[in-house]
Formats: structure tokens, C-alpha cells, sequence
């Protein structure tokens, strides 16, 4: 059940990607508009990314085996990759997912 | 693929995914541990307990995270750059959004506005960066279209530091509000509209009332008036019947006295006794004077034959009595009759003229016209007399002779007529007085079929 719950790869190839933060300090703030703004200018229309509150559902946080936040996770495609911090450091971001690779 | 049982040696493909796959936790690893100690977290997670670094208070950050998100206003923090950071679930439901989904997207992407005045915009900047903070009405238009009208309280969010880090907004749906405030101000408008409408109304139903009144007041005074008149008039008459018989009755009376008192010897005015034919005489004027003065208080024509018979017969009469020439036309009369109070006043009216043109016309010719014109009845006397400046002083001095001219004119208004005169002096004198059938006709005496 776990499994299948942060396996959440989809068949079509896009980028399944979950961005748990606290509530809405600035940090987690900063990490939310980073992340889409990243998102937005790099895989635009080719990503899903949900916004989860540690706060609010921790034992989502717990499944996905987060120990801190903000963590953002890609899911998919594999390999599941973590990146933590207000998602300002778009080098090491774009890297890890590996975009420039694909670009 | 087949995985190598405990024991069996792995392939060095094996070994070097391994390799590869434990070399990138440990890089993640490592990554959390820097990002942990260099502080770039907000809180730690273990198992399904919060620990919060800035504040420790997981329980309480996450206690206000559950009332905001329990209010029924729309909550929205951005970023200063208007990117969404935060959404509570009344803003979801009032925008129609998944928050999770769309969090870091720039606000406009969730709704545009439209500032009630063009001035809230920049008073609402310079209220947020002096005051921090600012609250005002404004209208949103979300993605499908609607147009909603809310109350905005804005605040500034700042960072541990204290610089700004974005903005907080508390949002309020006032559209039932506004249509209510709308539909009571539309109602009160209406009702000052028709509350104006029913004041001008009552102001004028007043005003007509007034001038009804005073119309009515008008009308009585005149009634009044006319009644003086009327009463002047009766008066007038007969103290121009009590001078009528003094100087022509009392005339004859005394001299016939004086007469027999000669002849019986008791006095001695005449110088010589009269003869029993000056005696005879004496009597037989005073018999024709009577029985003028009796025919002029009301003949017994008038009764018999009506008004146009009745007036051909005293202005013959008149003629020969004042020796002026006469000339009466009557036309349309036929078998109509008037009422006989109307028949009376037309009559004086008559006898009026033509005492005052044996008083001050001089006249030798005098001539009398009665006709029924369109359902007027006309009386027209014209004298060949000295005439008179009818806007100067001879018609004031005409109108202060007795009744005169007013008198007439009084009983034309009672019939519901009028009299006009024309006149210019060396020119003779016409009269005309006009009355309406209507009101003088006498109703009985009308022909069947009329």
C-alpha cells in the first residue's frame, strides 16, 4: 500500500512530483513558488506537482519517507530523487532531475 | 531477471547498480544533513511527529493551520511577487482550485480584479508598506467568468529577518451583501421617488384646492356683491320712482290743490280763477303721468306678450313722452319666451338706456334692437347723442350717476351676460348687452322640440 502510494509513476511519462512544506512559513513558501516557477519554465505542461502540508497530513509525509521539510520528491519518472531547502539552488534542482540531460 | 541468492557471488553489473544506487543516497544523505545543519529547513519529521525549528510549537503551528483552515473566509498568502503560497479550503471551494496542485502559481492564474474606485489601487500599496495593512472592497473575477464583490483584509508578511516576504489575504464573498445593499438603496430610491411624486401630487391637489378656494371665495364675494347690487338696485329704483313722483306726480297734486283753492277762494296764486277746463286738464295729465309711471314700474305687456313687445311698446311710448324719435327691430323670438326675471332685467336694463339718453345724450334719434344670435340673446340701443369718452372721465362720471351704466352692467352679470358701450364724444352711444340663452330662456315656455 505504501509502495503504491509514493510509486506514484504514471505510464505517460510525465513528471510526478510532490513538494511537502510547513504550513506556509516563508521557507516553505519560497520553496512552493521556486519549485513551480522551475517547473513552469522547464516542463511546462509535461508535470504534475501537489503540494502536500506537513502539518496538516503528516502520515502522507511519513509514507513518502520525508524527515524534513521542505523536501521536494520526484516520484516519477524513477529514479526517486529528494531535494530539500526553498528550492532556490535551480542548478542542483535541474540536475537531479535530470532536465538538462533530456533538454 | 534473476536476483543472486544469499551467498552467490553478483555479477558486476549488480555491483555497480548497487554501487551507483547507494552513492546517490548517500549524496542525499549527506544533502539533508548540510541543508539541516545550514538551516534551510522549516521542521524535521519523525515518524508522524512535527518538530518545527524556527518555533518548536509544532502543535500550535499546526493547530492555527487547522483554524484558518476550519474559517469560512478565503485565505490566500503570496509571495511579493503575487505567487500563491497558500490557500485554505474556503478558497478552494470559492475559486473552484485544488490548492495542493496549484500552489506556487501566480495569483491571476486563480482571478483578476477590478478596483471599486481607480484610486483603492495605489492607496491600498501606500496603506500596505506604511501601515502594513489595509482593508477595502473590490470586485473579483474568477477563472469561469463570475464576478463576485468581496472584502479584502491585506497584510504584509515579513521574514524572520524582517523583510517583506509576501502578503496575506482575508477574503470575504460580500456579493449578497452588495445585492442586498444594492436592492435597499434601489427600494429607497424608489421610495424617495415616489414620496417626491406624492409630494408634488399633494402640492398640487393643494394648490388646486387653493385656487379652488379662492375661486370659491371669488365667486361668493362676487354672489355677495351682486346680492348689494341687486338690493342697491331695488333701492335706486325706487327712489327714482319717489323722485319721479314728487317732481311729476306732486307737481300736478299741488296744482291742482292750488287750483281749487283759487276757485273756492282760499288762496291767491293764480291771478286769475282757473276755468273748470283748466282744472280738467290739470287732472287728465295727472292721470297720464300716472299711469306712465305705473306702465314703467313693470307693464302689464311684459307679462302678456313678453320682452319684445313689451320693449316696442315703451320705446314708443318713451318717444312720444320725451318727443325723440324712435326705431325697434326684434328678430328670432317667435314663440320663445324668457324665464320672467330675465324678461324684467333686460327691460330696466332698457328703460336705464333710455333714461339716461333723455338725462345726458341729447339725443334725436334712438334705436332699439333685440335679436337671438346663436343662442345669445342681444340687446343693442344706439342714440345719435353727444357721446362720451368711454375710457375717460365722462365714464366715470356716467358710472357714478346712480347706478347708470353699473346697474346695467350689474344685471347682465346676473344673468350671466355682460354689457359693452361704445361711444366717442360728437359720435352718439351704442350698448350692447349680451346674455346666454341658457340662462335666461324660460324653460317651460319653450316650443316642443326645442
Amino acid at each position: 500500500m505504501e509502495e503504491a502510494d509514493h510509486k506514484t509513476a504514471n505510464a505517460d511519462g510525465r513528471y510526478v512530483l510532490k513538494l511537502y512544506v510547513t504550513g506556509s512559513t516563508p521557507r516553505s513558501s519560497r520553496a512552493i513558488v521556486n519549485a513551480r516557477k522551475l517547473l513552469e519554465q522547464h516542463l511546462k505542461g509535461e508535470y504534475d506537482l501537489k503540494v502536500v502540508d506537513i502539518l496538516r497530513d503528516p502520515a502522507s509525509a511519513r509514507r513518502g519517507q520525508i524527515i524534513a521539510a521542505p523536501t521536494l520528491v520526484k516520484e516519477a519518472p524513477e529514479p526517486l530523487r529528494r531535494f530539500i531547502g526553498d528550492m532556490s539552488d535551480t542548478d542542483r534542482i535541474l540536475r537531479g532531475l535530470e532536465i538538462r540531460a533530456i533538454q | 531477471m534473476n536476483r543472486p541468492g544469499p551467498g552467490e557471488p553478483k555479477d558486476l553489473c549488480t555491483l555497480e547498480a548497487e554501487n551507483a544506487s547507494l552513492r546517490s543516497r548517500l549524496d542525499e544523505a549527506e544533502e539533508m544533513l548540510r541543508a539541516i545543519r545550514g538551516g534551510e529547513v522549516d521542521a524535521l519529521l519523525i515518524g508522524e511527529q512535527v518538530y518545527t525549528l524556527e518555533s518548536a510549537d509544532a502543535a500550535s503551528n499546526r493547530f492555527r493551520g487547522e483554524v484558518i483552515a476550519q474559517v469560512n473566509e478565503v485565505v490566500i498568502a503570496v509571495d511579493n511577487d503575487f505567487h500563491v503560497t497558500y490557500l485554505n479550503p474556503a478558497a478552494e471551494r470559492e475559486y473552484g482550485i485544488d490548492g495542493p496542485s496549484m500552489l506556487g502559481h501566480h495569483l491571476k492564474d486563480f482571478y483578476s480584479f477590478e478596483w471599486v474606485d481607480p484610486n483603492d489601487e495605489a492607496e491600498s500599496f501606500v496603506a500596505l508598506e506604511r501601515d502594513g495593512y489595509w482593508r477595502g472592497e473590490n470586485v473579483h473575477i474568477k477563472s469561469s467568468g463570475e464576478r463576485i464583490d468581496v472584502e479584502s483584509s491585506v497584510s504584509r508578511l515579513h521574514d524572520s529577518d524582517g523583510s517583506p516576504s509576501g502578503y496575506l489575504a482575508v477574503i470575504r464573498d460580500i456579493s449578497d451583501r452588495k445585492r442586498a445593499e444594492e436592492a435597499i438603496q434601489r427600494a429607497h430610491e424608489e421610495l424617495e421617488i415616489r414620496v417626491k411624486e406624492r409630494t408634488r401630487e399633494l402640492a398640487d391637489a393643494n394648490a388646486r384646492l387653493q385656487d379652488e378656494a379662492t375661486e370659491r371665495a371669488a365667486a361668493e364675494r362676487q354672489r355677495s356683491e351682486l346680492l348689494q347690487r341687486v338690493v342697491t338696485i331695488q333701492e335706486e329704483e325706487r327712489r327714482r320712482i319717489s323722485i319721479e313722483i314728487h317732481d311729476q306726480l306732486g307737481q300736478r297734486v299741488t296744482a291742482l290743490r292750488f287750483q281749487l283753492a283759487s276757485i273756492l277762494g282760499h288762496d291767491g296764486h293764480f291771478s286769475e280763477v282757473p276755468s273748470l277746463e283748466d282744472i280738467e286738464e290739470t287732472a287728465r295729465k295727472l292721470d297720464t303721468e300716472v299711469s306712465f309711471l305705473t306702465w314703467e314700474l313693470r307693464p302689464k305687456s311684459l307679462d302678456d306678450l313678453g320682452l319684445a313687445e313689451a320693449a316696442r311698446s315703451f320705446l314708443d311710448d318713451w318717444s312720444i313722452h320725451h318727443g325723440v324719435e324712435s326705431e325697434f327691430a326684434a328678430h328670432g323670438f317667435g314663440e320663445r319666451r324668457l324665464a320672467p326675471q330675465s324678461e324684467t332685467h333686460l327691460y330696466r336694463i332698457l328703460q336705464e338706456a333710455l333714461h339716461n339718453i333723455v338725462k345726458h345724450a341729447n339725443a334725436a334719434k334712438v334705436t332699439v334692437l333685440l335679436r337671438w344670435m346663436d343662442e345669445e340673446l342681444i340687446l343693442i340701443i344706439e342714440d345719435d347723442g353727444i357721446g362720451f369718452d368711454p375710457s375717460g372721465d365722462g365714464a366715470h362720471r356716467l358710472s357714478d350717476k346712480g347706478l347708470g351704466l353699473v346697474g346695467m352692467k350689474e344685471r347682465a352679470i346676473i344673468m350671466g351676460g355682460d354689457v359693452q358701450v361704445e361711444s366717442e364724444i360728437g359720435s352718439g352711444t351704442t350698448i350692447h348687452v349680451r346674455v346666454p340663452g341658457n340662462s335666461i330662456e324660460s324653460q317651460i315656455a319653450k316650443p316642443a322640440g326645442n
